[in-house]
């Protein structure tokens, strides 16, 4: 029954909360082994839920969870020996620095003295919190929480990191270290990853397969490769500068174009399928020939990952999902 | 020389045990934290602890023992019950979705937190209680004020009975941080028992025996073993709760969402 090849395996995990909240329902998951899975989906579409559930932390209403081969439990305190764990908004006991904290929290894994002081020694080092190894963690801005919160989750040495929400509130280049360490964790030191996130393009840079909940229900998983695929849009965005008008007729009279939008200086051009695609695009730029309007700039629709993932969480909304997935496969 | 060598190696012996074991005793890093860390807190109200030694301290002039400990028995038996129970009602509730998660998502069993809370509280609440009564004892002993014929048998059973009460109250809080998701609710909770136990109680038919004011008032009674009520069975009537607070708080805490 067990999939081997599964650092997570979920069946029908289904979270009803008392009021008859459904906030995961009937899931099934899979994380394969020596990936980088982003767990995505919007505002309350249920992903910290479920993370919970993956740790035993909450009781499941229905349905299994399997991790690293074995069943998660409430109890089960060795199996979550070899997880580390980043909360959403990590908190922290009161007067404790960095080191102190990690001091603690290596106690609680009962990590011997002679391992656990170099190993605390390394990771303050390489996460960059050596200036500050002796200040209060209180104190601290988002971006240092989180280096914190992800050098605790690293004491125990885990084969598994389950991440919620790690790059929250953090500004562009604390993003991009963060990602970078979660990157070099992932590839370089073989480590299994699941992170949760509604930022589409951190999954983007990170992941090697992606799951997407919305309201409870996994709606895709797959690798980035076919999200990519999926929510590819057949679109091309054009910016301009001048009257559109005349553009925008011209536009509706190419054989295969089906919409024209225009929104700003944005024109928005769909065109009807994928094998028509690449015929399409020299009829568009075509249409600039003899006109006064100057095209500024283009892009393909399949660029623009995070308007398209909206419009797949609208699609599935109005119950399309299943059509959508069948017309673009 | 020999004795003493022969005692470092027991030391030893048993250190290296604890540290073997120690991956099982999770619950004694949990609450040697959580002491160290009130006991901070603690020494940050210094100012508190001072007042307190004065007023005792003035007690203390009357130098009889038996009234000083009636005196500091009765601020024990009506503050420190309610002032006890005031931080362990927010013990547990006020760490869910902080601390409690953190813990809880690593190697702790939820019945070592739990109880790592039990453990501490009551704790830090004796340490405070025997260290006022053991400087009380001493100063009296040091300037030989204790009658030769004082019973400090009976004496030291009325002193572990008023623990028992202080356990008690301690035990509720921590169960009632369990139950109630804000730590006002628990408060208000801790201090209806509070009022039910130490005031109703006292005023009571035959319940009165075991309020633990029945144990003032008749300390001159009990000191000279004139009393008429059997001591063990203000011990029952405290500790049983105690024990049903820590088996009910366990088994409440495995069924919630963290
Ligand atoms: N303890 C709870 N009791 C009742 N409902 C809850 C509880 N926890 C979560 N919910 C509900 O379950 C749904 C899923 O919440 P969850 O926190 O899992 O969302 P999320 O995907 O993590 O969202 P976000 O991106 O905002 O973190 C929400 O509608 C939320 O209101
Ligand atoms: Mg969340």
């Amino acid at each position: 029954m067990s999939n081997i090849d599964s650092i997570i395996h979920t069946e029908a995990l289904t979270k009803i909360f008392s009021r008859k909240k459904i906030a995961v329902n009937d899931l099934y998951l899979d994380v394969p082994k020596n990936s980088i899975y982003g767990f995505m989906g919007p505002n309350g579409a249920g992903k910290t839920t479920t993370i919970k559930m993956i740790l035993g932390l909450i009781q499941p209403s229905a349905g299994t969870i399997q991790v690293l081969g074995e069943k998660m439990r409430k109890d089960s305190a060795k199996l979550r020996r070899q997880i580390g764990y980043l909360p959403t908004n990590p908190k922290f006991p009161e007067k404790m620095t960095p080191i102190t904290y990690l001091d603690f929290v290596g106690k609680i894994f009962g990590i011997p003295k002679q391992i656990r002081i170099p190993r605390i020694t390394e990771l303050i080092r390489s996460t960059g919190l050596l200036p500050l190894s002796s200040s209060e963690i209180k104190k601290f801005s988002t971006g240092e929480i989180t280096r914190v919160g992800i050098a605790a989750t690293l004491i125990n040495d885990p084969k598994l990191l389950i991440l919620d929400e790690p790059t929250l509130g953090l500004d562009p280049i604390g993003r991009t270290s963060t990602v970078n360490l979660i990157i070099e964790l992932g590839n370089n030191r073989g480590k299994n990853v699941f992170l949760s996130s509604h930022i589409l393009g951190d999954i983007d840079r990170i992941c090697t397969h992606v799951g997407i909940i919305n309201d409870g229900k996994l709606i895709f998983t797959g690798t980035i490769a076919e999200v990519k695929k999926l929510i590819h849009t057949n679109t091309v965005e054009l910016q301009i500068d001048g009257e559109p008008d005349s553009i925008i007729q011209k536009l509706k009279l190419i054989p295969n174009v089906i919409n024209v939008d225009f929104d700003r200086y944005i024109i928005r051009v769909g065109i009807d399928s994928k094998e028509n695609y690449a015929n399409a695009l020299p009829q568009i730029f075509g249409v600039f020939k003899n006109d006064p309007v100057e095209l500024i700039s283009f892009k393909s629709g399949s660029e623009n990952l995070e308007s398209a993932f909206l419009k797949l969480l609208e699609d599935e909304k109005s119950n399309g999902f299943l059509r959508a997935i069948t017309k673009n496969l | 020389m020999d004795f003493l060598e022969q005692l470092q190696k027991t030391f030893k012996k048993i250190s290296v045990f604890l540290k073997a074991k120690s991956q099982n005793l999770i619950f004694l890093t949990l609450s040697w934290h959580e002491i160290k860390l009130n006991f901070k807190q603690a020494i940050q109200k210094l100012w508190m602890l001072a007042l307190f030694f004065i007023v005792l301290s003035g007690i203390t002039s009357t130098l009889d023992i038996a009234i000083t400990s009636s005196t500091t028995l009765f601020i024990f038996v009506f503050f420190g019950t309610m002032v006890a129970s005031i931080p362990a009602d927010s013990c547990i509730s006020g760490e869910i979705g902080g601390l409690a998660d953190s813990l809880l998502s690593k190697s702790v069993k939820r019945w070592q937190y739990v109880l790592s809370k039990f453990l501490s509280q009551i704790l830090i609440v004796i340490i405070i209680y025997a260290s006022t009564f053991g400087i009380i004892i001493g100063v009296l002993e040091v300037l030989n004020l204790v009658p030769i014929l004082f019973d400090y048998c009976q004496y030291m059973s009325v002193l572990g009975l008023v623990a028992l009460v202080l356990t008690m109250f301690v035990s509720f809080g921590v169960l009632f941080s369990t139950i109630f998701p804000k730590p006002i609710f628990s408060i208000i909770t801790s201090l209806f028992l509070w009022f039910l136990l130490i005031f109703m109680f006292s005023v009571g038919p035959w319940v009165s025996i075991y309020s633990p004011v029945s144990l003032i008032d008749n300390l001159g009674l009990i000191l000279l073993d004139t009393w008429g009520v059997k001591l063990w069975k203000i011990a029952l009537f405290n500790s049983v709760p105690i024990v049903l607070c820590i088996i009910s708080a366990t088994i409440i805490f495995y069924q919630k969402d963290l």
